[in-house]
């Protein structure tokens, strides 16, 4: 198979090889999508394959949060200083968050339980696996890639693992927030004064409101690339099992006698 | 009659292998793959997801989940606290982390008939149906595109290569040692 769209059209595809990313269904627990729309609006979105909605909520959540405050009325609230927490929420902003942080964990566990009875109706339906797709830009291929391998590479980086998994929108947009928070945040400032023992320093320098998006962009990146690598592997396994079954299996195969055998053995 | 037997894992050395017995007079008919399937067995669970498989729950589900609540904390908190908020982000993801993979472990204890093969197995079986003459170069073949063992089963019958006596050559299946891999 060497083609992104196999032929005839599956009614229910199993997956879409594109030069730049490999889109793919495979069962996801509803309740862990939830979660990570909860950390980070646009993470649940991510992970089921919708990146357009994904990417642009994962703007919307940078803006709004930054402009209303959010991450630091959380911080001031879960230290005890209630006065300031309400001093920092921007009223011209705060209530734009809301419907939309809500709608994004409501939406990603909707489209996951339907998604996960497609992805059933299309192995069922040994819903054709594409193995390879190139084009001028790019060399796309299914691959056996270590989950190991990849989980590491996001934890050195944020979106080389994916890029390791040659999902590069993620990997790039993920590498540009990476950068442009860990700037904002003045997190490698406070790294810095952090390995030479000056914590008083490193709190001084560095921004709530900033720092406080990279635990969740950190966690997901990692979880993301890990999971991709294995639902890659099992696809790379079921096409290769497939095309096995059909060309090498042949019925006039002579398959070892035990017909002499079974005689000796009475 | 021989049969060479060969296992392997899923991956693009085992294409490589079957073309290169095919390029080198092994008709295609003569070639058996039968994938095996690695999802159904009934054996010891896995406690790691591995570049070959995964169970449908993820052991970094639970750790990555908790892992990103313990570093929330640690950030918030570590503008209060004397290490700072670098040094309590990582501690608590350190500790979020592993706490989560213990609970995904205890939880999970009672999905273990539907886990997957453990360790490092084989994914797919090789036959190959030659003449005694073309064994060495299929064996040879075979070893250069890495595969888990490959053995040997040879039913030469009566009037082909028999020993003399009229009697049938026994089956016999000899494994080839590992030194003669190319690896």
């Amino acid at each position: 198979m060497y083609s992104k769209l196999p032929s005839p059209k599956p009614r229910h595809p199993k997956m879409f090889m594109g030069s730049i990313s490999t889109n793919l269904i495979h069962l996801r627990n509803p309740w862990a999508i939830l979660w990570w729309s909860a950390t980070f609006p646009g993470f649940g979105h991510i992970l089921i394959g919708s990146y357009v909605k994904g990417f642009l909520l994962m703007v919307w959540e940078i803006i709004v949060n930054t402009q209303a405050g959010v991450n630091l009325g959380i911080f001031y609230s879960f230290t005890g200083r209630f006065a300031l927490a309400k001093e920092v929420l921007d009223t011209r902003w705060v209530l734009l968050y809301i419907a939309l942080y809500t709608y994004a964990m409501w939406d990603s566990y909707r489209s996951t339980v339907d998604l996960n009875k497609y992805s059933l109706l299309a192995d069922r339906e040994e819903s054709p696996i594409a193995s390879f797709n190139m084009d001028a830009l790019e060399i796309n291929y299914l691959d056996k890639r270590s989950p190991w391998i990849a989980l590491v590479w996001s934890i050195l980086m944020p979106g080389a693992g994916h890029l390791y998994m040659h999902c590069l929108p993620t990997g790039f947009i993920v590498l540009i927030w990476w950068i442009a928070i860990t700037y904002f945040s003045r997190l490698l400032q406070a790294l810095q004064f952090t390995a030479m023992g000056k914590f008083a320093a490193a709190v001084n320098i560095a921004d709530p409101q900033w720092l406080l998006f990279l635990p969740s962009l950190y966690g997901f990146i990692i979880y993301d690339a890990y999971v991709n690598a294995v639902e890659y592997n099992r696809l790379f396994i079921m096409e290769q099992a497939r095309f096995l079954k059909q060309n090498y299996q042949d019925p006039a195969f002579f398959m070892p006698e035990n017909e002499t055998a079974g005689k000796e053995e009475q | 009659m021989i049969h060479v037997i060969a296992s392997f894992e899923h991956s693009a050395y085992l294409e490589l292998a079957i073309t290169a017995l095919i390029k080198n007079g092994v008709p295609k008919e003569k070639i058996l793959a039968v994938p095996l399937n690695l999802e159904k067995s009934k054996v010891k669970k896995t406690i790691f997801d591995t570049i070959h498989r995964a169970d449908g729950v993820s052991v970094v589900d639970g750790a990555m989940a908790l892992g990103t609540v313990g570093m929330v904390l640690g950030t918030i908190y570590g503008f209060v606290l004397s290490w700072g908020p670098v040094l309590w982000a990582l501690l608590g993801l350190l500790g979020g982390a592993v706490l989560g993979f213990i609970l995904d472990l205890l939880i999970n204890k009672r999905r273990q008939e539907r886990r997957w093969v453990q360790g490092k197995s084989t994914e797919v079986v090789l036959l190959i149906n030659c003449s005694e003459n073309q064994l060495l170069q299929v064996e040879d073949i075979l070893w250069q595109h890495y595969p888990q063992g490959v053995g040997i089963l040879n039913q030469s019958r009566e009037g082909e290569h028999g020993d003399g006596s009229g009697n049938p050559v026994k089956g016999s299946m000899e494994p080839t040692p590992r030194s003669r891999s190319h690896q």
